[in-house]
């Protein structure tokens, strides 16, 4: 085995799309905080009021291990050209002042050859990682632990041989290891500072002492044990093209392509037990030109029928931009589907009709002209009803309100006939527009008008009607 | 336009109502009769915390003599089934029902919450008028409930807010009205004083809601009409009747907070006894004590003159409550000691209250109790910190929890918890809040946060920014309350159950009640309190007197360390000598570097010096630049005049300290003979004084002195001068009294060192924390005094450290188990017990005898306290590792195991880890091991200082032990570093401090250059400070070491 590993230091800024000079990310343990990446003059690990104390200028935000997770991931799959298998990992450590390691392995012993060599593969990869803009520091070894040691050290060795490795290990401080640090002051209490100093004691002695496990991972880090671990697996993608014989002008002569990749998708869809929640659908033209469409479903499904209706109202909404040479439809968001379970006939994969005329609505009009009002928790009222609602905060209001709200008060010349004890609405001065109105609602000009005088200015609006 | 209708506001949260109301009690009050409405009723919620300054305005107007509203006494309570209604007290007893049921309430509830359930309050809430307030639910079933239950005393609130359904509200409650036959009223649910507090009032429901203010939606208030409208504006809103129905509840409720009638508790009375005769006869009994000889008539006199007084004033049970609790601490040997004015008294002294003897010393009784005045006495007590416990315990055994609680402490909006609630409301990030509130803390002045802000990289000026600053602002200037806590030792006792005077609470220690009033409003309203205070020193100077009787020579009684005169008695005079020398780090209140530095020139020699010594090393007299004068004038380097004269009444009052105040009492005493202040308003001021946050009435004093002070002919610029020492004095002046009472502590203390300094460090090192410096510091002093100190070793140390003979047989100091970190109490008293039986045999022996865990051996290991098995600690963790694995089933198998012999430790990393598991190291100061790097850098060793010339150039260094910025200092920074020869004090000027701000507050091992500062002499003492020109850090050197330095600002 040999074993290529990959560093990431600024993954948890890379993550967030964080790239200036003065943005760091921090952990967090209880409520103390301190920055797992590097910012000028101030290094991983200082505390965050420290930090800030140094370089007033700094950007600290929280980590997202999700984000790093999925960044890393997204890495392991570009890596598969590599060589494989591929580990990854992110080393928590979880401890006040330490950073964590994200680490990505490739087996390269066999794919050597094939790059012609360990400098052209390597070349070849840091190209690639530089053009994606990652940061990263490599090392190769015959163990997993040992590349990822000298890779987080920043020591770009490559070593075959296990004779090597022992050479190279010795000297390296015990601190350096991605131990507890309990662990690690153990080791330091006792006067044992380089990993030569453990690999010199008696092995019961040690065991005895530190526990089987330690000397496991010992042993692990110099190669002599093996290190099992779960790889990771290429993504499951849902990719078809299907090439037309002829040019094709007429939407019509697509329908039959389009049902049958339509169908393509439901049959992989339920293998996976999955549903669809957006697709994309690219027509290819001459001279390698595309038009694609993406469309969005109310739920996730895998109703072929259901997508081939939608993909054809999609379609017959316009002309073609030009003859088609190919189609491909790509499933670009999968999720569980919302199929009720005891449904076990064809008929199951339907949603509601409603879903489906909504769909077929959205398809004709456009993706944006179609959208459902929900009452939003506001004391205003133009911010009291918005697109979608945040369903942890339903609004209930049982205040009279106009029908037809105007987008914009329209200014009255005239004060209208306003009588009685008004709705005052005094609210929203954290966001800008502080509304100070009285509210009245009148008979005026033959219609049931909603009208206010703005509090400070005196004046009279029309913001509303009634049928 | 009609007449105006009159109108009383009957349902009114404060700030009190911890998120929810946004404005003070007194903001309501005024601007309520501001508007000319007839009365007010504070009703906060379940809480009666904010009705005593409520009632604040009212007693000010009283005193001046303008006519002001009624303020009534109510609470809205909330029920757990959504019943809200609000409970106005008519009269006492009604009072005394609602503290009843919201003592109940909050009771049967976690600290700061309550829980109120109808059954508590079943036919309870007699003698209130209760208002109904509808919330739409159930509405029927709650008024049918009240109604069976009340039928005589419930109203319906009609609280109308222009929501849009006024119309609606008000026809359906008349609708209830005539149903039940029930009367309607309006009220206003009133959340503010004025409209503007609308934007704070949504905070505050923000705060409530843990969420910010923009996802609050309609949790907020649609509207600001929550706050005390016009007359004229409710009545366009209100039925005149219903208006009117507001006076007729107002004038049923003639309960007022003042009203609330306290009783001395009456079991410290002997049987057959009047409380008069009783406490005259403890006195009687006391006097031989105190006066062996027979005591002087001048003093019977001034106690036959005082007991007058008190009898006048029935004060009797207070006397004789608090002599009851030191003697209980007397019996059980807990040392204590009275303070403050209460020092004062002969009677406190010979009932063995507080220690000053009336002879020695200017006693002003006035400051204490005066006939004129009607306000209690203040007694307040140090105890032993250690043990003050027992004491708590007594008292509430003695009285039961019925009727002794402690005083609540009022826990105001400071900068930085304003600026982390506001943030939190407009939904600042945490981390701007976090950076902001960071930068503040350390040393700057609030009033530049625009200009922090920007250094911070924050724009003050965006609307957002502009938002959170000016509502912090508001929470921070108006003193808002945050929540309620519990202080520190102040104990209410009454006669009857305490819960009918105020409700009581939990508190977040298990088994501790606190009412809902802290100790002004107590001293507004002539509540008794207690002060049962702890001291660290009565405790260390106990541990020092069991040391010696322990050790067996040279113990004393802690009565018999005593001044005998400076120049009479030889042990009197080495101690004031050691003393002006400033050779007093761990002695009481005279330790720190201020006061050091001061000692030389003072030189005091008598008690009095003492006393003088301890109190104007104070922010107080410092900032009223009273220091230098005094030092001049003793030193005789300049006249002491007074401002008429010789004749002049003021020497009286000043020539007892060269003619410039000292002590609070002469700022008192100015006020009366220069500007003509009665004793009472005397008082008034100094309370201003020290309230003056509070409620900023000092400003109304300035006046009223300038005016006395130019009618009796002194010069305005000499009255500005003492006004400005009064504002200085604030609350940090000492009175005399109180500065006595610390001076004998301190005198006891001194001797102890001079005299006995192994016992002394000893003592002080078993007591800490206290005081001004860490044990290493101590430790490195008491081998200065030629005290020999061993090292810690499991053969033959205790928990504690105690005292041993060295080889001439003098005491020397074995270090305690106590200093190893990270070793728990039980884990050392376990080592100490199995010891006793034999001495340990090897490490194995002692892991099974004293039954440590594989942690705890470890923690011993680091600590080199395993020495005598393994010779040094990195082998001697290796055995002790090689023992534990052998805990469970193979407990009693006895493995080879392969013999490793490790390499010592070099001298370096042995200091390192004495630092890191001791903090202290008995071998060489580390920066001896640095010195050869020191020399090169031409670093002279701190005791060299002596030697050079003043206003020389030198190149210091060491290791940081101390920053300061004391407020009194124009932000000069002081930072103490210390090397293996002593310490050096830097002062640090802020051009530097800004110029190299990371080295300063960051640095652990710092050199500096600059000038040095040098007075006295080599008999004397030298004050030796370098104003520093330039820092290089070097922390780095001593990577490893922990951080030592003790921040103070």
């Amino acid at each position: 085995m040999l074993w290529l590993c990959l560093h990431f230091p600024h993954l948890p800024a890379e993550a967030l799309g964080l790239d200036g000079p003065f943005d760091a990310v921090t952990e967090q343990h209880g409520a103390r905080r301190w920055l797992i990446t590097a910012a000028p003059g101030v290094a991983v690990g200082t505390p965050l009021g420290t930090a800030l104390s140094l370089q007033p200028q700094l950007r600290a935000r929280p980590r997202s291990v999700k984000a790093e997770r999925a960044a890393l991931r997204q890495l392991a799959h570009t890596c598969y050209r590599y060589g494989s298998p591929i580990h990854i990992e992110i080393r928590d450590l979880a401890e006040l002042g330490r950073a964590p390691q994200a680490l990505l392995w490739i087996e390269i012993a066999a794919s050597l050859r094939l790059f012609g060599g360990y400098v052209a593969l390597r070349d070849a990869l840091c190209t690639e990682l530089a053009e994606r803009a990652y940061a990263a520091s490599l090392a190769v070894a015959p163990s997993r632990a040992a590349s990822a040691l000298f890779a987080s050290l920043g020591q770009p060795i490559a070593l075959r041989d296990r004779a090597a490795l022992e050479r190279r290990l010795a000297p390296l401080p015990v601190a350096a290891l991605p131990w507890p640090r309990m662990q690690l002051d153990v080791f330091d209490g006792m006067g044992l500072r380089r990993l030569g100093d453990l690999f010199a004691l008696p092995r019961a002695a040690f065991a005895r002492r530190f526990g089987s496990a330690t000397l496991s991972a010992l042993d692990q880090l110099r190669g002599r044990l093996a290190e099992p671990a779960e790889a990771i697996v290429p993504p499951p993608v849902f990719h078809r093209r299907f090439e037309l014989a002829d040019e094709i002008a007429q939407v019509e002569a697509l329908l039959f392509p389009l049902r049958r990749l339509a169908f393509d998708l439901q049959g992989w869809l339920r293998a996976r037990d999955a549903g669809v929640r957006s697709v994309r659908l690219v027509c290819v033209h001459a001279q390698r030109r595309r038009t694609a469409f993406t469309l969005h479903f109310g739920d996730a499904h895998r109703d072929g029928a259901r997508l081939f209706e939608t993909l054809r109202e999609r379609l017959m909404r316009a002309p073609l931009a030009a003859p088609v040479r190919a189609l491909e439809l790509h499933a670009d968001e999968t999720a569980a589907a919302d199929v009720p379970q005891h449904d076990l006939f064809d008929d199951a994969d339907r949603g509601g009709d409603w879903t489906r005329a909504i769909e077929r609505i959205t398809a004709r009009l456009g993706e944006t002209a179609v959208w459902t009002p929900v009452p939003h928790a506001d004391h205003r009222p133009e911010r009291a009803m918005r697109r979608t609602g945040d369903p942890r905060d339903p609004a209930a209001h049982d205040r009279p309100r106009p029908l037809w709200l105007l987008k914009k008060p329209v200014p009255l010349p005239v004060r209208p006939p306003a009588a009685g004890t008004p709705e005052r609405i005094e609210s929203g001065w954290w966001s800008g527009g502080d509304r100070r109105r009285d509210y009245y609602v009148v008979e005026w000009q033959r219609a049931r008008a909603w009208v206010f005088c703005e509090r400070d200015s005196e004046s009279w609006f029309l913001h509303g009607l009634w049928a | 336009m009609t007449r105006m209708t009159a109108y009383a506001e009957l349902h009114a949260v404060s700030a009190f109502s911890f998120q929810r109301g946004a404005s003070m009690p007194q903001e309501l009050v005024e601007t309520a009769h501001a508007l000319g409405y007839r009365a007010l009723a504070l009703t906060d919620e379940c809480s009666m915390a904010g009705a005593v300054r409520a009632h604040e305005p009212v007693k000010h107007a009283r005193e001046s003599g303008r006519p002001f509203i009624d303020v009534l006494v109510g609470s809205e309570l909330n029920f757990d089934d959504g019943l809200r209604c609000v409970a106005l007290a008519e009269t006492q007893a009604g009072y005394a029902n609602l503290c009843r049921a919201i003592t109940q309430a909050r009771r049967a509830s976690v600290k700061g919450a309550y829980r109120l359930r109808r059954a508590d309050v079943e036919g309870a809430l007699t003698g209130c008028s209760l208002l109904w307030v509808p919330r739409g639910d159930c509405e029927l079933d709650e008024l049918a409930w009240l109604r069976e239950r009340y039928p005589q005393n419930l109203w319906i609130a009609v609280e109308l807010h222009r929501d849009g359904r006024d119309a609606d509200r008000l026809a359906h409650l008349r609708e209830y009205a005539a149903r039940f036959g029930l009367p309607l009223v309006a009220s206003g649910d009133v959340h503010m004083h004025v409209a503007q507090r609308r934007a704070l009032q949504d905070v505050m429901t923000a705060l409530r809601h843990h969420r910010p203010v923009a996802r609050c939606g309609h949790r907020l208030f649609p509207n600001a009409e929550r706050h005390l409208r016009a007359l004229a504006d409710l009545q366009s809103l209100y039925p005149p009747e219903l208006l009117a129905e507001t006076l007729c509840v107002a004038e049923r409720c003639t309960f007022r907070i003042e009203q609330v009638k306290y009783r001395y508790p009456r079991e410290v009375v002997g049987a057959g006894h009047t409380p008069t005769s009783w406490l005259r006869h403890l006195v009687e009994q006391r006097m031989p004590v105190r006066w062996p000889q027979g005591c002087p008539p001048q003093v019977r006199k001034t106690i036959d003159k005082e007991l007058a007084l008190i009898a006048q004033k029935g004060h009797e049970p207070f006397f004789l409550t608090v002599a009851d609790i030191v003697d209980f601490a007397r019996r059980r040997k807990i040392l204590c000691q009275g303070r403050g004015s209460a020092a004062n008294s002969v009677v406190c002294y010979t009932l063995g209250i507080t220690e000053v003897n009336p002879e020695r010393n200017e006693l002003l009784f006035e400051r204490f109790m005066s006939a004129e005045r009607d306000e209690e006495p203040d007694i307040d007590v140090d105890f032993e910190h250690e043990r003050r416990e027992e004491v708590i315990q007594y008292v509430f055994d003695k009285y039961g929890r019925e009727r002794a609680a402690i005083a609540a402490t009022v826990i105001g909006y400071r900068a930085r918890s304003a600026l982390r609630d506001v943030g939190r409301a407009l939904d600042i990030g945490e981390e701007v809040v976090d950076r902001v509130a960071r930068s503040l803390a350390w040393w700057d002045d609030p009033a530049r946060l625009a200009e922090r802000l920007r250094v911070v990289g924050v724009d003050p000026d965006t609307p957002r920014m502009r938002q959170w600053l000016a509502l912090a602002g508001t929470l921070i200037e108006g003193s808002f309350p945050r929540h309620l806590s519990q202080h520190v030792g102040g104990f209410v006792i009454s006669d009857g159950p305490l819960h009918e005077l105020v409700p009581v609470e939990n508190a977040s220690m298990p088994a501790r009640t606190v009412i809902q009033w802290d100790k002004d409003d107590l001293e507004t309203l002539g509540l008794l309190k207690v002060d049962v205070l702890a001291l660290g020193m009565l405790s260390a100077l106990r541990r020092m007197l069991e040391l010696l009787h322990a050790f067996g020579d040279g113990a004393i009684e802690y009565e018999a360390i005593r001044d005998h005169g400076y120049g009479e008695d030889a042990a009197t005079t080495a101690t004031y000598d050691m003393v002006c020398r400033a050779e007093t780090i761990g002695v009481f209140q005279i330790e720190s570097r201020a006061q050091m530095s001061m000692l030389p020139r003072l030189r005091p020699k008598s008690m009095y010096d003492l006393t003088v010594q301890v109190a104007i090393v104070r922010p107080g007299p410092i900032q009223g630049g009273m220091v230098h004068p005094y030092l001049r004038r003793r030193m005789g380097l300049e006249p002491i005049e007074y401002p008429k004269g010789d004749g002049d009444p003021i020497r009286r009052v000043l020539e007892r300290t060269s003619g410039v105040p000292i002590f609070q009492e002469q700022v008192m005493q100015i006020a009366m003979v220069a500007a003509g202040f009665s004793a009472s308003r005397a008082d008034a001021l100094r309370r201003a004084m020290a309230a003056w946050k509070r409620n900023g009435h000092v400003d109304r004093f300035r006046e009223e002195l300038k005016a006395g002070m130019k009618a009796r002919h002194y010069s305005e610029e000499f009255a500005a001068r003492i006004f400005r020492q009064i504002e200085g004095f604030g609350s940090y002046g000492f009175p005399e009294s109180h500065a006595a009472s610390f001076a004998l502590l301190a005198y006891k203390s001194a001797w102890l060192k001079r005299h006995r300094p192994a016992a002394f460090f000893c003592g002080l090192v078993n007591a800490q924390p206290m005081g001004f410096y860490p044990v290493s510091m101590l430790i490195a002093e008491a081998q200065r005094s030629g005290v020999e100190v061993r090292a810690i070793d499991v053969q033959h140390s205790d928990r504690d450290c105690r005292l041993e003979r060295d080889v001439q047989g003098r005491a020397a100091i074995r270090l305690g188990l106590r200093l190893v970190r990270g070793l728990s109490v039980d884990a050392a008293q376990r080592i100490e017990a199995a010891r006793a039986q034999r001495a340990f045999a090897d490490i194995d022996d002692l892991a099974r005898r004293a039954a440590l865990s594989a942690r705890e051996l470890g923690v011993l290991a680091d600590a080199d306290t395993l020495r005598p098995f393994a010779g040094h600690r990195f082998q001697a963790h290796w055995q002790a590792r090689g023992h534990e694995h052998f805990d469970d089933v193979l407990a009693n198998a006895n493995l080879p195991d392969e013999g490793v012999v490790l390499a010592a430790p070099n001298e370096g990393e042995d200091v390192l880890a004495d630092y890191r598991s001791t903090h202290l190291s008995l071998r060489r100061h580390p920066a001896a091991l640095l010195r050869p790097r020191l020399e090169r850098a031409r670093v002279l060793p701190n005791a060299r200082l002596q030697e050079i010339a003043d206003g020389s150039h030198v190149r210091v260094g060491g290791i940081v032990m101390f920053r300061q910025r004391p407020g009194s200092a124009n932000g000069t920074m002081f930072i103490t570093l210390e090397d293996e020869t002593g310490i050096v004090n830097l002062i640090v000027r802020p051009p530097l401090i800004d110029a190299q701000r990371e080295t300063v507050v960051g640095g652990r091992f710092l050199l500096a250059h600059g000038s040095l500062q040098k007075q006295g002499s080599d008999e004397g003492g030298w004050i030796i400070h370098v104003i520093a020109e330039e820092f290089a850090d070097r922390s780095h050197w001593i990577a490893g070491l922990p951080h030592l330095s003790r921040d103070f600002h």
